[in-house]
């Protein structure tokens, strides 16, 4: 083991400058005035932007409730973030808002009961933030 | 042989429609090195549109970033011009599926850790400030996101119409003391509002998936003062504010009467939702509030002079590009506006298309035309140009010096700002350690190979990160190709030697050779003044590198020499070149080619169309 561990130190020193990966550029650059630079894919079409956003409601959802916390205000902030990250303020009233985190707790495979306050929960008993919710997790069961 | 010959095209085109059907695939990227940035190479794994890869950033950390194919393409392969290497694994549905989400869900955790050491910081600044004005000390302010559209307010102004039109609305639904009763409430809850009724600060690193912070009192306390603004500004009308829009007399701008008929529909639709806000209950309703009130307005005034008015959607203080910069690179900037003016009219396009517009498509028109009208200001008045590192969303903040201070007792905020205090300090210690680059352990490509393990799925077969040397980039690719399903290898040329190739179809092979061999008559490479000294490309010749390497060298030491008169007339720029031109010089005596040039602006379209690729 140990002459394996000189001979990977060897190797490293004569690679170290092989191994660089790349430096993040913090300074302006004009490139970055016509582009975002973002968390968020810079999707062109309408219904590749959607997509997107719903990708990342579900899969925070998926692990929020995974993790089996429900802590449903510090939740909506986040799904606000991934929102602003989208170009989307009124992320309430988006239809995929609601339909993703539906998905998103049928990927965590929560149960039927747990749906239930999880529907209670993010919705305030509003049906039409309930009934997306069901059929995103429907859609994945 | 033929009937062998047959059946052996009709197995190989049913198992490649049993492939299409049953598996996607994954592409892994090799990037080459260049100057700058990255002597080593740089790695990525592509999955559809999105590519995932790790960056060194200050302070010493790797960070996990997702960013548009295309965008990464350009970056990487078109203005650092550094050729990629592409292998195509092809994995069952499920396997991509899994492997997707665990890259996003990775990203999206970290993102919330990081934004977590910067809640503590506002926490902790937020109580110092609550702290100081119990003590008795008026000054301080906070900042208040989306309220610099209405303040601060300049006394009295002429109510907006638009503006009008919406309190009337409100008051019309809920009743004529539902702003005032609205007002009260929020101000009832900042008073009574205690640090000690939220979770105390926590300081600990998850060591795996979605951190779960709870929602911590200093947002609260600012969601609070937020709707506190909308409301205010409901209540007066506030018009927005002068300089917090743009009023161009740019023809692009113009509308015609399907535009105006449409933008009035989605302001209509904007009215009714936002009316619905007043009484929501989600947290954050009054920054949403108040980015729908700016921008109703900015759509009235545009109905008005059937022009488009847009929000200035750029933060308060954002990053810029310097004024000499903007000058060094003026050529460019020309090509850059022309670039931002067709990406502007694209997303025009896409508002008159669709049954109806809605938010996501107006704020990419918000973001385009914002972009478009910097670059026009900023050149016509001889400035820095603004940027913005993240999405270009309607944000402009306001300082707010009249803050609520809620009935907690001066001991219990002293206590609770001690504890944020080192509750700040050890989380921001522990992140740093955690995602702390190593060139070894914990490097672009290293972490790759340790995401790809943590979904549970394998891609083929398994890359051995502990005792190999896949952490550097070329061998990772190597370990790719011998390890996973690769079914197919691809080389995306940069930028240049995609220019060269398309010579090369066109003239004798001799003649590009000798003309784009060097920087002074090369046609496909301008001089950037971002890279370092040298005569000579080494990139596309082997044999020949360490004597051109040897004048690269000989070169840079001359540049140097010249450097050091005129350090007191170009502040050493100069002589850096001419340095970095030497050490970049040394690889390739030793047949080793690192430098390869880069640009500063190419223009879209001419990218595309040298680059073009799946």
């Amino acid at each position: 083991m140990r002459s394996r561990a000189v001979t990977r130190l060897i190797w490293t020193l004569l690679a170290v400058p092989l191994a660089g990966c790349s430096i993040s550029d913090s300074s302006g650059s004009l490139s970055r005035s016509s582009h975002s630079s973002s968390g968020s894919s810079d999707n062109s079409s309408t219904g590749a932007a959607e997509h997107a956003y719903r990708d990342d409601v579900t899969d925070y959802t998926r692990t929020w409730a995974a993790s089996g916390r429900g802590d449903f205000r510090g939740f909506q902030a986040e799904v606000a973030r991934i929102a602003e990250d989208h170009g989307i303020t009124n992320w309430e009233e988006n239809p995929a808002t609601y339909t993703a985190i539906g998905e998103g707790l049928g990927r965590a495979k929560v149960s039927g009961t747990d749906l239930a306050a999880y529907k209670q929960g993010l919705s305030g008993a509003d049906q039409q933030k309930a009934d997306p919710i069901q059929q995103g997790y429907d859609s994945v069961r | 042989v033929t009937v062998r010959a047959i059946l052996l095209l009709a197995a190989a085109l049913l198992s490649h429609s049993a492939l299409a059907s049953t598996t996607r695939t994954v592409d892994f990227v090799y990037i080459e090195a260049n100057e700058g940035g990255s002597s080593g190479g740089h790695t990525a794994i592509r999955f559809g549109d999105e590519t995932y890869h790790f960056q060194h950033e200050s302070p010493g950390v790797l960070r996990l970033r997702r960013d548009d194919w295309q965008d990464f393409r350009y970056a990487y392969g078109v203005l650092e011009n550094r050729t990629m290497h592409v292998s195509r694994i092809a994995v069952p549905d499920e396997v991509w599926e899994r492997l997707r989400r665990r890259f996003n869900e990775r990203f999206l955790a970290e993102r919330k850790l990081f934004e977590h050491r910067d809640t503590l910081r506002d926490d902790r600044l937020l109580l110092e400030l609550l702290l100081a004005r119990r003590r008795g000390d008026p000054g301080g302010v906070v900042r208040v996101r989306g309220a610099g559209y209405f303040f601060p307010d300049d006394g009295p102004s002429t109510p907006s119409a638009a503006a009008h039109a919406l309190r009337q609305r409100v008051l019309d639904t809920y009743g004529p003391d539902a702003i005032r009763a609205r007002i009260e409430q929020v101000r009832a809850e900042l008073a009574q509002l205690s640090p000690a009724g939220f979770a105390p600060p926590s300081d600990d690193v998850p060591a795996d998936g979605q951190p779960d912070f709870s929602y911590p009192f200093s947002r609260r306390y600012l969601d609070l003062l937020t709707a506190s603004a909308a409301l205010r500004a409901l209540e007066r009308a506030l018009p927005l504010r002068p300089g917090s829009y743009w009023s161009t007399t740019d023809r692009s701008f113009d509308l015609d009467a399907t535009a105006r008929r449409r933008l009035a529909a989605w302001g209509d639709r904007l009215t009714d939702a936002l009316v619905r806000l007043v009484r929501s209950d989600r947290p954050d309703w009054g920054f949403a509030f108040l980015v729908g009130m700016a921008r109703l307005e900015a759509l009235h005034a545009s109905g008005e002079t059937g022009r488009l008015v847009l929000l200035d959607v750029f933060p308060s203080e954002p990053e810029t590009i310097p004024r000499s910069e903007v000058r060094r690179h003026r050529d460019a900037l020309v090509r850059l506006r022309d670039d931002v003016h067709d990406d502007f009219m694209r997303s025009r396009a896409r508002l008159a298309v669709g049954a109806e517009v809605d938010e996501t498509a107006f704020a990419e028109t918000e973001a385009t035309g914002n972009r478009l009208l910097e670059l026009d200001a900023a050149r016509a008045e001889d400035r820095d140009v603004r940027l913005a590192s993240g999405s270009l969303m309607p944000a402009r903040d306001a300082p707010w010096p009249a803050l609520t201070l809620p009935a907690v007792a001066e001991d219990d905020l002293a206590r609770r700002l001690a504890e944020t205090r080192v509750a700040a300090d050890v989380f921001a210690a522990r992140l740093e350690e955690r995602y702390a680059y190593d060139l070894v352990g914990r490097n672009c490509a290293s972490e790759i190979f340790h995401t790809v393990d943590g979904a549970g799925v394998e891609p083929g077969g398994h890359v051995e990160t502990r005792w190999s040397l896949a952490f550097i980039p070329f061998v990772a690719a190597r370990a790719v190709n011998q390890a996973w399903n690769v079914v197919r290898r691809e080389t995306l040329a940069s930028y240049r030697r995609a220019r060269l190739n398309d010579m090369y179809r066109h003239e004798t092979a001799l003649r590009v050779r000798l003309r784009e061999s060097n920087v002074l008559t090369s046609t496909a490479y301008r001089r950037n003044a971002d890279d370092s000294f040298f005569l000579f490309f080494t990139d596309d010749l082997v044999a020949l590198r360490p004597l051109f390497g040897a004048v690269n060298l000989a070169s840079g030491i001359g540049a140097a020499a010249v450097g050091i008169p005129l350090l007191p007339f170009d502040r050493g720029e100069t002589l850096r070149s001419g340095l970095r031109g030497v050490l970049f010089s040394l690889p390739e005596l030793a047949f080793v080619n690192l430098r390869k040039g880069s640009f500063d602006y190419v223009p879209r379209a001419e990218a595309a169309a040298q680059t073009r690729d799946g």
